[in-house]
């Protein structure tokens, strides 16, 4: 059997459509742990910082630590080759996302334990946003959210700004991890 | 490659190449998001995946989570191989070059 031009030029684009489809839902899933994860993190971190705000520091430390290992594991889970790869590019990530949290903040002094969960908040709703551009429209949706809930909680509620990140931000992280399962 | 392979050249089968060469090596994907990539009837799929498997392109694991009973299809290396000789001999007839 020969193909012509057309027809060769018609099975490509269809594994170039399908390797994207493929390769999205692949990256969906898993993401979508992490984020169900760092729901959880946020609801509890924002709730006890909200009651118990002279803990906050120690606590997110803690929270932080936990939220990154879980995302270390999950990023290198069930891959047969390159985990060690997989989970270095992670804490490469995570830690480039501390370190110009800590600078921003350091610029920007002085500033209110609102206005740093904030900013957090925003830089990680970003970077979803930068992830959605390459891996697929349902993550992008999530960081916009993301933001969209912080910033009408930091204007509208700031003297519940933790509560309101706690349920409405953690339970949005959550929601867009089991929506971002089903896909 | 100087011909064309004929077993991935078919609609289904070739989504399912596809599909399955967009994962990380070895990286199996579970038969009912397979479906819904490829877009065929449970029978169809597994017909063709029955092909495939005879071909030794794909490698078709069953097992269990839980109680619920779970499919999951990885390519093989030599089925990567032979997705990337149809690829190449694809792009030789653009090229001019088959």
């Amino acid at each position: 059997m020969t193909l012509s031009s057309e027809q060769a030029s018609q099975a490509l684009r269809e594994v170039e459509a399908v390797s994207h489809r493929s390769g999205q839902l692949y990256q969906y899933q898993r993401f979508a742990p992490m984020l169900v994860l760092w729901g959880v993190i946020w609801l509890i971190g924002f709730a006890m910082t909200h009651f118990f705000p002279t803990l906050a520091s120690r606590l997110w430390i803690a929270l932080d630590v936990i939220g990154i290992a879980g995302c270390m594991y999950l990023g290198g889970k069930g891959k047969q080759e390159a985990s060690n790869s997989i989970a270095w590019r992670w804490l490469g990530s995570i830690a480039a996302i501390l370190v110009f949290y800590i600078v921003i903040l350091n610029i920007f002094q002085p500033f209110s334990g609102q206005q740093s969960a904030a900013l957090m908040a925003l830089i990680v709703a970003l970077f979803y946003v930068l992830g959605g551009i390459w891996i697929g429209v349902r993550l992008a949706i999530t960081g916009i959210a993301m933001a969209a809930l912080t910033v009408v909680g930091f204007y509208l509620f700031p003297a519940y700004f933790f509560l309101w990140m706690a349920v409405v931000g953690g339970g949005a992280l959550m929601l867009a991890g089991l929506w971002l399962r089903t896909a | 490659m100087d011909q064309l392979d004929e077993t991935i050249h078919q609609p289904v089968r070739l989504k399912i190449m596809a599909a399955l060469k967009a994962l990380p090596n070895r990286e199996p994907i579970e038969f009912v998001r397979l479906r819904t990539i490829v877009d065929a009837t449970e029978g169809n799929l597994g017909a063709h995946l029955a092909t495939l498997e005879k071909c030794g392109y794909i490698e078709i694991t069953k097992d269990f989570v839980g109680k619920k009973p779970r499919t999951r299809v990885a390519l093989t290396t030599a089925g990567r191989r032979a997705f990337e000789r149809y690829v190449d001999y694809l792009r030789g007839i653009l090229d001019g070059t088959p």
